[in-house]
């Protein structure tokens, strides 16, 4: 036998991944990308004539908790019915035993790709107001996601803006894998502010798989281990970094402030959830004063200023033209 | 099986050893060849010596699985060990002590005809592409020899005149179909059958020359695809 070529090498490594749905209604494409559970296709639903992504687990799973963590991530994604959130369509197992589903396909790009071409701040804050309406509504629901950052954001060709990646998510009330089994005990946990965590005495546990998240993104309190107890405030966390990343080095003051109070170290000194969060930044937009910040006299002059520009305008008009009309009239 | 390969029981240590060497002799014997650049009698002899050295100075027990994968420590280990040997005045007669392996070098060497190791590569780079290129060749050989057991025949025969190929050389279905007289969704499903299985006989090897679960599925989440080298 030959030697296998780098050619013949790299298209058995291909074809050898390549998942083969059952039954004929899926039409398998090119990788759309990977991830830390496996590879995402483009693939052609037949039956319903549409394109649509479809997320096959590079191994079956070694475990029940491997194939929870699949099967979890699809029932979020089933349970948050959004348009901020992608629907899933199919679930299901390959001969080999891989497990995939396939959801919608969503056409765009990474938030910190998009924001490239969106150079005006009031724009892009609004693409950030829909993200937390998104994060909002999912805290509602119970549903934390515990790994926001700019590459599991998508905006679509249309401007909307899609939460990706569920697959750390945290279920409210659900217990997760190594977590303490400990009975839920008053005063244990940190009570201040948000959703009730689900109980459970707040241990350091730093056993590995404890630690879920993105470093540099996730919250202060996740990345010491403690992902079991976090609550909507984590998401907060994360929130605010993306505003960070969204709103340059040198932002107005008010918004700077904003930013600081999301990206908080201590959970209770941040927004207690995503809406206030964006109650701030509309706040920011329409110059009405915003809660993160404490502004001075003048400040406060002058932003009234600037919010009653047009006003303030055609007062200082209407009086020039009556104290014109009035000279004249006295000649 | 690195459990084995520390086990007291001499028994048990060569059987491990042969495992180890089973799968590794590939990559180890082209690495010594194309990067080392030794001559084909003493790239055998030093990847014997080597393998017998992984158990003889207990090598294996210095692996620290939180620094390197299992596969970059035998590479690391084995470019120490080449170094060594040359620096030795001579090369002592190796493997005379309870321990042999038999490293199946047959045909290897008609394989790496023409082979050269690209000189800009890192070591790490080439060692990983080798190991990767053991892995399938011993799959495809062993999916051969089931296919021809199983008679099935034209399942190896499109499998090779397709998925062995060149791309300038691959056939589309259809003149596969016509071929074979076959139908075109026949030929797409004994492929992907050959290719279940050449996966299956794939996890399997990898599976041999891991250490342990984790290190399995994070081997194996790079083992597949064609994003990078
Ligand atoms: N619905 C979709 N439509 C289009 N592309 C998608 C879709 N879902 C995922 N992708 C692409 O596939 C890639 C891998 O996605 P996946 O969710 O598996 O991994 P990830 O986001 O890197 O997260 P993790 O490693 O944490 O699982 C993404 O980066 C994205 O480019």
């Amino acid at each position: 036998m030959n030697r296998l070529s780098d050619e013949a090498l790299a298209h058995l490594r291909d074809v050898t991944e390549r998942p083969e749905l059952p039954g004929d209604r899926y039409e398998i494409h090119e990788r759309l990308g990977r991830g830390g559970m496996g590879t995402v296709w483009r693939a052609t639903d037949r039956e319903l004539a549409r394109d649509v992504a479809v997320k096959v687990m590079t191994l079956p799973a070694a475990s029940d908790r491997e194939r929870g963590r699949l099967q979890r991530e699809a029932h979020i994604l089933a349970r948050l019915e959004h348009p901020g959130i992608v629907p899933i369509h199919d679930i299901g197992q390959l001969a080999d035993g891989r497990l995939w589903y396939a959801m919608k396909l969503v056409r765009g790009v990474a938030l910190d790709r998009a924001v490239e071409s969106v150079s005006a701040l009031p724009a892009r804050l609004r693409l950030f107001l829909r993200l937390c309406e998104t994060v909002e509504f999912a805290h509602v629901q119970g549903v934390i996601h515990r790994d926001l950052k700019p590459a599991n954001v998508m905006v679509g060709p249309f401007g909307e803006v899609l939460v990706m990646d569920w697959g750390v998510a945290k279920v409210l009330g659900e217990p997760e894998e190594g977590e303490p089994a400990a009975p839920p005990s008053a005063g244990a946990a940190d009570a201040s502010g948000g959703a009730a965590t689900d109980g459970g005495a707040a241990t350091d546990s730093t056993s590995p798989g404890t630690v879920l998240g993105t470093p540099g993104w996730m919250a202060p309190e996740q990345a010491a281990g403690r992902a079991h107890t976090v609550d909507p405030r984590a998401d907060v966390f994360g929130l605010g970094r993306i505003l960070h990343a969204l709103v340059g080095s040198e932002p107005p003051r008010r918004l700077a402030a904003i930013v600081a109070r999301a990206e908080a170290s201590r959970p209770e000194d941040r927004y207690g959830t995503a809406s206030e969060l964006a109650a701030d930044i509309d706040r920011f937009l329409s110059g009405t004063a915003v809660s993160a910040y404490r502004e001075g006299a003048l400040e406060k002059l002058g932003r009234l200023v600037e919010r009653h520009r047009v006003a303030i305008l055609l007062l200082l008009a209407y009086v020039v033209m009556r104290s014109l009309l009035f000279l004249w009239g006295d000649r | 099986m690195l459990e084995a390969v520390r086990a007291t029981d001499p028994e048990i240590r060569r059987r491990a050893l042969e495992r180890l060497a089973a799968a590794y002799w590939r990559p180890v014997y082209t690495y010594l060849r194309l990067h080392w650049r030794e001559p084909e009698e003493e790239a055998r002899d030093l990847a014997q010596g080597f393998f017998v050295a992984l158990i003889e100075r207990d090598l294996a027990a210095r692996w620290d699985p939180s620094r390197a994968r299992f596969r970059t420590w035998v590479r690391t280990c084995l470019d120490s060990f080449v170094a060594d040997e040359r620096r030795a005045a001579g090369r002592r007669k190796r493997g005379g002590g309870a321990v042999h392996v038999p490293l199946e070098a047959e045909g290897i060497e008609d394989e790496l005809a023409g082979a050269i190791a690209p000189s800009t590569e890192d070591p790490d780079t080439f060692f990983r592409r080798e190991w990767i290129r053991g892995l399938f060749t011993g799959s495809v050989r062993a999916l051969r020899d089931e296919l021809r057991a199983a008679g099935r025949e034209t399942r190896l025969r499109l499998f090779e005149r397709y998925d062995l190929a060149d791309e300038a050389d691959r056939p589309t279905y259809a003149r596969l179909a016509t071929e074979e007289s076959l139908d075109i969704a026949k030929v797409g499903n004994e492929l992907y059958a050959a290719r279940a299985r050449l996966r299956a006989l794939v996890l399997e090897r990898l599976r041999e020359c891991t250490s342990d679960e984790a290190e399995y599925r994070a081997e194996a989440r790079e083992l597949f695809g064609t994003d990078e080298p």
